[in-house]
This record gives C-alpha cells, sequence and structure tokens, in this order.
C-alpha cells in the first residue's frame, strides 16, 4: 500500500525529481543529484556524444597550432550539432572556446549544461521552490560538470563514484526522519 | 544520413499530389492532395512554367514540414523531394543553393531531386495564362490575420506607392478573418487595397501534424515573391515586428533551428540569390518594421485600425468555435501581444483571453522575463554588441544582412554600424517593456 511518502515521491518525481528536492533543501548531496540528472538527460537525447565531444576536443587541440582560414571541421562539427539538443550545446561550447570566453571544452560545456538547467528551473511554474535554492550550488554544479565531462568524454581523472541513495524513497528516508 | 521522409510531386487535372513515403514504421505511403484552383490564376501568370517552380517547391515542402513529425530530442528533419521542372539542368546548378537557404531557416535538410516534366506528371504547367491585371504594382504587401499584420495594412492606403496585399491560406478559417479585416480597413480609410490571395488546403493528409509548421512562413514569402513577379513589383513587404522577426531562441533551452528563422534579416542574403536564381531581377524582402517593437506598431495604429484589434488573432493555440475566436491567452504570442496593447498608449478593445494553460511545457511569462533579464545583462555591458553575440551567437552575421542593397551612398560600415545600433535599440526597447509590463502587474 502506498504511503504518504510514496505519494510525495511521486510528486516529485514530476518535477525533477529527487534532485529538485535535494537543491531545494540545499542538502549535501545536491550538486551531485543536479549533475546525474543532466548527464542521464543527455544519454537520452544523444547516446553517442562522446564521439562528438572528442572531435571537437581535438579539433581544438590541434587548431592551437594552425588556424585555417576556413575551419571545415567547425562547420562539420556544427552540422553534428543539429542532430539533437545536447549535440548543439556542444557545438556552442565549441565556438565558446574557439572564441576566447573559455579555456577547456570540458568547462564550456559545463557552464552550457548548467545554463539549460537553471533555463528550466526559471522557466518552469512547478520548479518555483527550486528557483531560490539553484544560485546556492550553481558554481559548484559547473565545477563538477567539468569534471565530469573531463572523465566521461576524455578519461581524465577519477571515476566518478555512483550515489549512494539509489531511488527517490531512500532520498526521502536520508532527508525525512521516519516518525 | 537517414531520411526522416521523400516525397514526389505530381500533377492530376486541377490537384498537386504529393507522395510522402516515410520510414519511421515501416514503409508507408501516403498521398497529400492539394487543391492548385486557386493557385492557377497565379502560376498560369508567367508564360515561362519555371517562374512558379519555386512555388511547387515551397508547397511540397510545405506538405512535407506538415505530415513528417520532428523526432524527440532530435532538431533536423531530413527530406529528399522529388520535383517536376522544366529544366533539370538549370535545376541542378540551384539545388545547392535551395538546400542552404531551407537548412538556414528551418533546420531541416533537404535534397531536391529534379526530374523532367512530361506528360506523366499531368496538365498543371500546361494552361494558358489568365491572369489580367495591368498597370502592375511596386509593392507587394503580406497580409495575414495577425495584428502586425493588421498594423502594416493599416499604414499601406495613404502610400504613394502602388501596393497590392497577398495571402497565403492555409486554413480556410483564417480567410473570413483576413476578409474581414481588409474590407473594414479599406472601407474605413475610403480607399481601395488590392489583394489576392492563394489557396494551399491540403485535402487529404496524414493524420500525424507537426506543430511548428515552419515552412508556413516561407511558404507566404514565396507566394508574395511569385505574385511580386508576375505583376512587376521589386518588393515584398513583410510587417512582423522587430523582436518576433529576430525570434531569439531562449539561451541554452531552445537553439537555433529550434525557433523558426525563416523571418530573421541575417538570411537576406540567400532570399536576394534565391530570387536572382528563380526570377531573374532581385525581388527583394523588406521588414519595414525592423526596429519597431509591437507595442509601438499598435500605438502607431490609426483610429479605424485599432477598431479592428479584435479581429485579429495572434495565438499559437487558437480555438475557433462558432462563436468566435479564443485566444489561450497564455502562450508566447499571447502574452506578447497582451503586453503590446497594455503598453500601446491607448485603450484598445483586445480579443478575449481563455487563461488556461495547455500542455506541461514551460510558462510563456516566466520564459519571455527570464530571456529579458539574460537580454538585458548583455546590453548594458560596455561593449553590448559582442556581449548579445555571445549570448545568441545566431545574430553574428546580422550587420550584413543588407550588403548590396539600399543606398549606395551609405558606406558598408555604416550600414553595418546602423544594423547594430538598430538592433541594439529595439532589443533595449522591448527589455523596458517587460520591465514596465512587469511593474504595472506588481502593481
Amino acid at each position: 500500500m502506498a504511503t504518504d511518502r510514496d505519494r510525495f515521491a511521486r510528486v516529485l518525481d514530476k518535477r525533477f525529481g529527487a534532485t529538485a528536492y535535494a537543491i531545494a533543501n540545499a542538502a549535501a548531496d545536491a550538486v551531485a543529484r543536479c549533475a546525474a540528472y543532466i548527464e542521464s538527460q543527455e544519454r537520452i537525447a544523444d547516446p553517442n556524444l562522446r564521439p562528438a565531444f572528442q572531435d571537437a576536443h581535438r579539433v581544438l587541440v590541434r587548431s592551437q597550432l594552425t588556424l585555417p582560414e576556413f575551419d571545415a571541421e567547425a562547420v562539420r562539427i556544427r552540422a553534428r550539432g543539429r542532430d539533437s539538443e545536447p549535440a548543439y550545446r556542444l557545438a556552442l561550447a565549441y565556438d565558446d572556446v574557439r572564441n576566447g570566453v573559455c579555456e577547456t571544452l570540458a568547462e564550456a560545456f559545463a557552464i552550457r549544461q548548467v545554463r539549460w538547467v537553471r533555463g528550466n528551473i526559471e522557466t518552469y511554474r512547478d520548479w518555483e521552490h527550486v528557483r531560490e535554492g539553484f544560485p546556492a550550488v550553481e558554481s559548484a554544479l559547473v565545477a563538477e560538470m567539468t569534471r565530469r565531462n573531463r572523465r566521461r568524454f576524455l578519461g581524465i581523472g577519477d571515476a566518478i563514484p555512483a550515489l549512494l541513495a539509489r531511488t527517490q524513497a531512500d532520498v526521502l528516508a536520508e532527508l525525512i526522519p521516519l516518525q | 544520413m537517414s531520411l526522416d521522409a521523400s516525397a514526389r510531386v505530381a500533377y492530376q487535372g486541377r490537384h498537386m499530389l504529393v507522395e510522402l513515403s516515410t520510414h519511421v514504421f515501416g514503409t508507408e505511403i501516403v498521398r497529400a492532395v492539394l487543391d492548385v484552383d486557386d493557385i492557377h490564376p497565379l502560376t498560369t501568370a508567367a508564360s515561362d512554367p519555371s517562374t512558379f517552380e519555386l512555388l511547387d517547391l515551397a508547397v511540397a515542402l510545405y506538405v512535407l514540414d506538415r505530415s513528417v513529425r520532428v523526432r524527440v530530442g532530435r532538431i533536423r528533419r531530413s527530406f529528399a523531394l522529388h520535383l517536376p521542372v522544366a529544366d533539370v539542368v538549370r535545376w541542378r546548378r540551384i539545388i545547392p543553393l535551395v538546400g542552404e537557404w531551407y537548412e538556414a531557416l528551418t533546420g531541416d535538410a533537404v535534397e531536391v531531386v529534379p526530374i523532367e516534366r512530361g506528360a506523366a506528371v499531368g496538365e498543371h504547367h500546361r494552361r494558358e495564362s489568365n491572369f489580367g491585371f495591368e498597370g502592375g504594382v511596386d509593392v507587394i504587401g503580406l497580409l495575414s490575420e495577425g495584428l502586425d499584420s493588421l498594423c502594416g495594412a493599416d499604414g499601406v492606403i495613404h502610400r504613394d506607392e502602388r501596393i497590392a496585399l497577398a495571402s497565403v491560406i492555409t486554413n480556410p478559417k483564417r480567410s473570413s478573418q483576413i476578409d474581414t479585416i481588409k474590407t473594414a480597413l479599406a472601407a474605413a480609410h475610403d480607399g481601395e487595397l488590392l489583394h489576392y490571395a492563394l489557396a494551399t488546403r491540403l485535402r487529404r493528409r496524414r493524420k500525424v501534424r507537426e506543430k511548428s509548421q515552419r515552412s508556413r512562413t516561407v511558404l507566404a514569402l514565396i507566394t508574395g515573391m511569385t505574385i511580386a513577379h508576375a505583376l512587376g513589383a521589386g518588393r515584398v513587404e513583410c510587417y512582423e515586428n522587430g523582436f518576433g522577426l529576430l525570434n531569439l531562441p531562449v539561451p541554452d533551452l531552445q537553439y537555433g533551428p529550434m525557433s523558426s528563422q525563416v523571418l530573421n534579416p541575417r538570411h537576406l542574403p540567400l532570399w536576394d540569390r534565391l530570387s536572382r536564381a528563380f526570377f531573374g531581377p532581385t525581388i527583394e524582402i523588406v521588414f519595414p518594421n525592423r526596429y519597431r517593437t509591437k507595442a509601438e506598431m499598435v500605438s502607431r495604429l490609426s483610429e479605424p485600425g485599432r477598431r479592428l484589434v479584435s479581429q485579429t488573432s495572434s495565438c499559437d493555440r487558437l480555438l475557433r468555435l462558432p462563436e468566435g475566436v479564443i485566444h489561450c491567452g497564455t502562450c508566447g504570442s499571447c502574452r506578447y501581444r497582451q503586453l503590446s496593447v497594455a503598453l500601446c498608449g491607448a485603450s484598445i478593445n483586445d480579443v478575449p483571453y481563455a487563461y488556461q494553460h495547455v500542455g506541461d511545457g514551460p510558462d510563456a511569462e516566466l520564459v519571455l522575463r527570464y530571456h529579458a533579464r539574460m537580454l538585458g545583462i548583455a546590453l548594458s555591458q560596455p561593449n553590448a554588441w559582442d556581449a548579445l553575440v555571445r549570448l545568441h551567437p545566431e545574430i553574428s552575421t546580422l550587420p550584413f544582412s543588407e550588403d548590396g542593397r539600399g543606398d549606395k551612398r551609405e558606406s558598408d560600415d555604416g550600414r553595418r554600424n546602423r544594423i547594430r545600433q538598430g538592433t541594439l535599440d529595439v532589443l533595449r526597447r522591448h527589455v523596458e517593456e517587460l520591465q514596465q509590463w512587469e511593474a504595472v502587474h506588481a502593481a
């Protein structure tokens, strides 16, 4: 039989799930949950983002040596960007690095990823409760996503440990003491 | 690259047939039948059949656009289109331009395969000219049932140039709305409005319908260009407001091809090239309200024009009932319309709003505010144009949009600076209007 806690979890599920709850309550794992959410959404939208990222990274590293007048590879990266939303975000991040806005592709991509989450939080009525809490985790989230992007796409850095609490019920059990 | 759909165009009596073949759930052949009764008076205006092949292309693209949904998580659709043409060799030269133009405007990739027009494709292109207009016109103005269109049509009657209005009717219910606006305006100003309407009703269509309909505006512009060519006009005017023309995607929530870029002025050079490829001389597309906000346009309406505001519609999710047209009141277009009518500085009787939020998408009012806040931050930077381009890389080529056009005495740098400044100013005024509106709401 569904308990009140289960029902509460189901409501939360519709609005960003446990992640929203963690951000709204400034939980210690808010950043990790948010980062995992971004990654899971990107995997659904574009399962083959890794080769695209590596391709863009390779072009950027090489372009530090020579800067061709007509950047055919940039054209190719932008064309790949039309395939999915994460790929488009990647193409924009590539341009950010080329334009000197960011130093590395992992960081530029992380900034775009976090701005996507912030945009969603700012524009959906039922995420109003998260809006106030999000700025507190924003810069930490960019750093975390940068670290994760380096690991996920380039294999650099330590492996990202999986979250200990895997279900919403677990999260709620951690955050809401049972009566 | 996998194809989302391929289509073949043919003619049968007075119908244009677009046969779709999609492979999403196996092979499926669907016939979209288009009644070309209303196209004939236009298309047969030209003795050269290739003149209206661009219109045929636009209609076929419209059918594809309406019938093939964008897949979840994807941005681009890929189409192949077999089109009967008079001169296959000439078309092969134009195909790369057509692909570049359509992808820039809609984000979709299309590969046109020209096929020799013969008896098999029907008699559509073999009729004699029956388009008897004498005198010619200078300008074609596009008229729809929208508020911006009303503002544009309201201003044309007293101009010195010879102007004809043109409409493309993709939904018969819109026809009566446009007729009402046109007749009332002509009567109120005691003038005459020359008006041509082209109906492109799909008589038998797929049940799957893509809602974004990015190609509807493409069809409207090409209809205007075809009529302009038939009547000897050199310009097609589109009266969309400055903010609507840019249609800037909400940063990192939408991306360029996800918001229709059909009217974005940065594509004007592409339109000019397309016009030269099909019509010979350039038929220029002009946006007279490029540097005006919607509220500024509404504030310039004449008294009879203001009375017609309630006859127009702007809603993305319009409900057409026998009792009248109901606006949802919560979509982006409704919110921007409400703001414009509220801030125009005159008392205007607007349309009824249901104020019902449909779907589980983002809230349009919050989107407008969020976007305006980001624009405001960029516009307040010391080098506002660079900050704006960082926020919206899509507009980096905007200053070059009028190269090769206009006053030859103006230098290239001068023209580009004027465009930069005009764009910054109209966006600043848009942000100010949003702030004013928020203040009114808060009060």
